[in-house]
């Protein structure tokens, strides 16, 4: 039973120390994005000089439909735009923004700033709260 | 149908993936007959649990003793359940198949019991779908 506590006790020093690699890789990549400016190919699909958010999506993801349901929130509340970006097929765009899992948004200013990067499912009141940070989020509408 | 205003226990989740790690680990350590029935509990809770609340046994105990008792807070979050309920379904019918596998003496078992419970924790301290990044990493093209 000893060796088996010291066994199970490796794996689960090996898992955190994975684990928290993996994200303080993850938070340097996002990091670096942030302040950067959102790539071309993605800036073209929003449209006017709004706040605005690039979501990937999944086919198959069940969190994705949550997610969408909280942006058309945001969209018809605060006017925010949204540029829907299937991670699969478009994988080039989603590596250039550091995207290893879906739902994931990224968060722009009216000048097509990258302002937040979020790696997973976001609640209405996380992404408002981002847009409120940089002081830009639209006016509600009427 | 969820909607996006729909919030949950975060402290009775927590709880429950905790307590789930907990005896998998313990079933570990135990050893492979005595621990097989513990990964069979663990799978019929997670199993159980998701279609009939009472037998959500560590979420039960959340809610009638130790919220109620002080002994944990209780803290509502909106969050989408749609994806750990899958999960838990796939996890628990495993840990299930495990346990079988485990009690007829079949030691490789434990390595799908190992990843289940990492893919709890995972879920439990980072709040981290692994369930729907490894649907992303198949769902990528294989060459870009």
């Amino acid at each position: 039973m000893v060796e088996r506590a010291i066994v199970a006790l490796l794996v689960i020093v090996v898992v955190a120390g994975v684990s928290f690699f993996v994200r303080e890789i993850a938070r340097r990549r996002v990091d670096d994005l942030v302040g950067t400016d959102l790539p071309a190919a993605l800036a073209g699909r929003l449209p006017g000089r709004t706040p605005a958010i690039v979501y990937f999506y999944g086919a198959h993801c069940a969190d994705c439909r949550h997610q969408a349901v909280v942006l058309e929130q945001l969209a018809t509340g605060q006017g925010i735009a949204v540029a829907r970006v299937d991670a699969a097929s478009e994988g080039a765009l989603a590596d250039a923004l550091s995207v290893m899992t879906v739902p994931s948004t990224v968060v722009v200013d009216a000048g097509r700033r990258i302002r937040a990067v979020n790696l997973g499912f976001r609640t209405h009141a996380e992404l408002l709260a981002q847009l409120h940070d940089f002081g830009e989020a639209a006016a509600s509408v009427a | 149908m969820h909607t996006a205003t729909e919030t949950f226990d975060l402290t009775a989740r927590k709880f429950h993936q905790a307590v789930c790690v907990l005896l998998l680990v313990a079933a570990f350590v135990v050893g492979t007959q005595a621990g097989a029935w513990l990964v069979g509990f663990v799978g019929l809770v997670l199993l159980a649990g998701r279609f009939w609340w009472q037998a959500d046994l560590f979420r039960q105990l959340t809610w009638r003793v130790l919220e109620p008792a002080g002994i944990l807070t209780r803290r509502e979050v909106q969050e989408n359940h749609e994806t750990r309920r899958i999960a838990r379904v796939m996890g628990g019918a495993i840990l299930l198949v495990c346990a079988v596998l485990l009690a007829a003496g079949q030691s490789l078992a434990w390595i799908p019991v190992a990843l289940i419970g990492i893919m709890i924790s995972l879920d439990a301290v980072f709040n981290f779908c692994a369930l729907c990044w490894l649907t992303y990493q198949f769902a990528k093209p294989a060459i870009r």
